[in-house]
């Protein structure tokens, strides 16, 4: 099974992707960073044994933050980021146009109209190819955990995930357990605890042992080292298509 | 039993109104000779800096990361313990400009105060990281440094966007750090973010400031001290390499920079929170805690 290790961004990046595979190892890097009054959303796609040349998805004169990658069943990428504009922090995402033209994007489409300060998206696809996108906005008071599902092309209602409360709740990483269940895990803070404490949430029935053995069978281990191409404070994602039960990790400074 | 530590006072100016005042409260006064030139450390306030980077003094000049407790390393503290124990000619471990015997505030400044400056920033980190340590850090501020007096200056959040936080996250946690602080027995003292050119910090200010008010704790604009700065903030923050594609960004206060915080933690907050000590005619030291404020610049 795949394994990634949150990167720092201080230096070096010592850590790995790590794969073991017949199949042509995937890795997909999606980050924000800044060239001039510019700001990017650049995505660096990891095909066999060698980095691609990085794709600017989106570029803007706001500023973007919350980058986010993932892998619809067909193969085409969803990037989402974050964007500043009119005292609001956006979420908007783009589609990738065709497997062959692989620079080519959809124009940004917003996710969210009732955003204040939407962050921190985390995105992945269940083995039925839904899309289940998460992330935070304060719109209602203190930062609460949203939910869109994209099916088979269509935007379902957005869906509140955590309960309400007074505390905010930050920091969702989406992925599917061993059991093809799409699972939440996101940080919260506890009134009693007086501290931030782990919160999850669990989505779907248990599928049947066949079904996840096999997906975990797909993968094990190589080491990819990353190339010291990501910029300072440009909270990379990693993203593994290949592998549906960690898609998405956040990394931070 | 008391502490004693060693310090100079080359820029002490006697006063007429301290050596009366000296007189008055003699009898309540610890008094000991300038030749010995020590003040007792259970006298003493205990400032503590609580930060991230820019509470370090972390800058083209100087790398470390976080201060770990220390006394004596980095412009923050530096410049503050200068200016509370004015301390004109004392020669800097690290290396910062000597812009600050030449400031406004510090040639004002002519009153001695009996604290030690204890700096706990830690670069990189948001306010969720601040929130989880602010305990174990002031616990151990108080039972390293004897004292009667703690204050907690708390400058945290310029990391919280690209940590994926809020701006009212942001408020959020600097409210529970000011709680914790109290709870410990420090009277916290808040600033708002300093100014960058690659991110908006005015929502994150906007929370920070309500927040701290809400609390009624006192609160330091450093946001408007910079971007009012006569040669704006650009002055005060250089550019630095943030990436090897050569973006450049500007986080990090420059020596100056540094310097312009130290005065307005000073000017704004400490002077009155903290006792002077006055000098009577004969060199004698008198710590007058109380009737000090009076004399206060």
């Amino acid at each position: 099974m795949f394994r990634i290790a949150c990167f720092f961004l201080f230096g070096w990046f010592p850590y790995v992707v790590v794969a073991n595979s017949e199949r042509e190892i995937e890795v997909d890097v999606v980050w924000h960073e800044r060239q001039g009054q510019e700001q990017r959303i650049v995505w660096k796609p990891y095909r066999g044994d060698n980095w691609l040349d990085s794709v600017t998805v989106h570029r803007s004169k706001n500023y973007l933050s919350s980058a986010a990658i993932s892998t619809l069943k067909n193969g085409l990428k969803l990037v989402f980021w974050s964007e500043d504009a009119l005292g609001k922090t956006e979420l908007w995402y783009s589609a990738q146009v065709s497997l062959m033209a692989r620079s080519e994007w959809t124009e940004p489409q917003k996710v969210y109209e009732a955003c204040r300060e939407c962050l921190a998206s985390a995105a992945v696809v269940d083995l039925d190819g839904v899309l289940w996108l998460f992330w935070t906005d304060n719109s209602q008071g203190h930062d609460d955990v949203f939910l869109r599902r994209f099916d088979s092309g269509v935007w379902l209602d957005v869906e509140k995930v955590n309960g309400s409360n007074d505390v905010p709740d930050i920091k969702p990483v989406a992925n599917l357990n061993r059991f093809g269940q799409v699972r939440v895990d996101w940080v919260a803070y506890s009134l009693l605890e007086q501290r931030y404490t782990e919160a999850f949430k669990l989505y779907g029935e248990k599928r049947n042992d066949d079904v996840a053995e096999k997906i975990v069978a797909d993968l094990s281990s190589e080491e990819i080292p990353f190339p010291n191409f990501l910029p300072y404070n440009s909270s990379p994602r990693i993203h593994v298509p290949v592998n549906r039960f960690e898609q998405t990790i956040l990394t931070e400074q | 039993m008391l502490f004693y530590r060693t310090i100079k006072f080359s820029r002490v100016v006697p006063q007429p109104i301290a050596g009366l005042l000296a007189t008055l409260f003699i009898s309540l006064s610890t008094i000991a000779t300038l030749g010995a030139q020590e003040l007792p450390t259970s006298e003493r306030s205990v400032v503590v800096l609580f930060g991230d980077s820019i509470s370090v003094g972390f800058n083209a000049d100087f790398r470390d990361k976080d201060a770990k407790g220390s006394t004596d390393r980095g412009c923050p503290t530096l410049y503050l313990t200068n200016l509370l124990l004015n301390q004109g000619d004392r020669e800097a471990i690290e290396p910062c400009s000597t812009t600050l015997y030449d400031s406004p505030i510090f040639d004002a400044n002519q009153r001695v105060r009996n604290a030690i400056v204890v700096n706990w920033g830690e670069g990189g980190t948001s306010t969720e990281r601040g929130l989880e340590r602010i305990e174990s850090h002031l616990n151990r501020s108080r039972n390293d440094y004897e004292g009667n007096r703690y204050i907690a200056l708390i400058m945290y959040g310029t990391n919280d966007r690209n940590a994926n936080l809020s701006s009212t996250t942001t408020g959020f946690n600097v409210r529970d750090m000011i709680i914790k602080a109290k709870q410990r027995g420090f009277t916290p003292v808040v600033a708002n973010l300093t100014p960058r050119d690659d991110q908006n910090v005015v929502p994150y200010n906007t929370e920070i400031e309500s927040r701290t008010k809400a609390e009624n704790t006192a609160f330091v604009n450093l946001y408007d001290r910079f971007v009012n700065h006569s040669g704006g903030f650009e002055e005060l923050i250089d550019q630095e390499n943030a990436s090897i594609t050569n973006e450049v960004i500007r986080l990090h206060p420059n020596d100056n920079g540094y310097l312009i915080i130290a005065e307005t933690w000073f000017d704004e907050q400490l002077k009155g929170l903290i006792p002077t000590v006055a000098i009577a005619a004969d060199n004698r030291i008198i710590l007058t805690p109380v009737m000090s404020l009076l004399l206060d610049e």
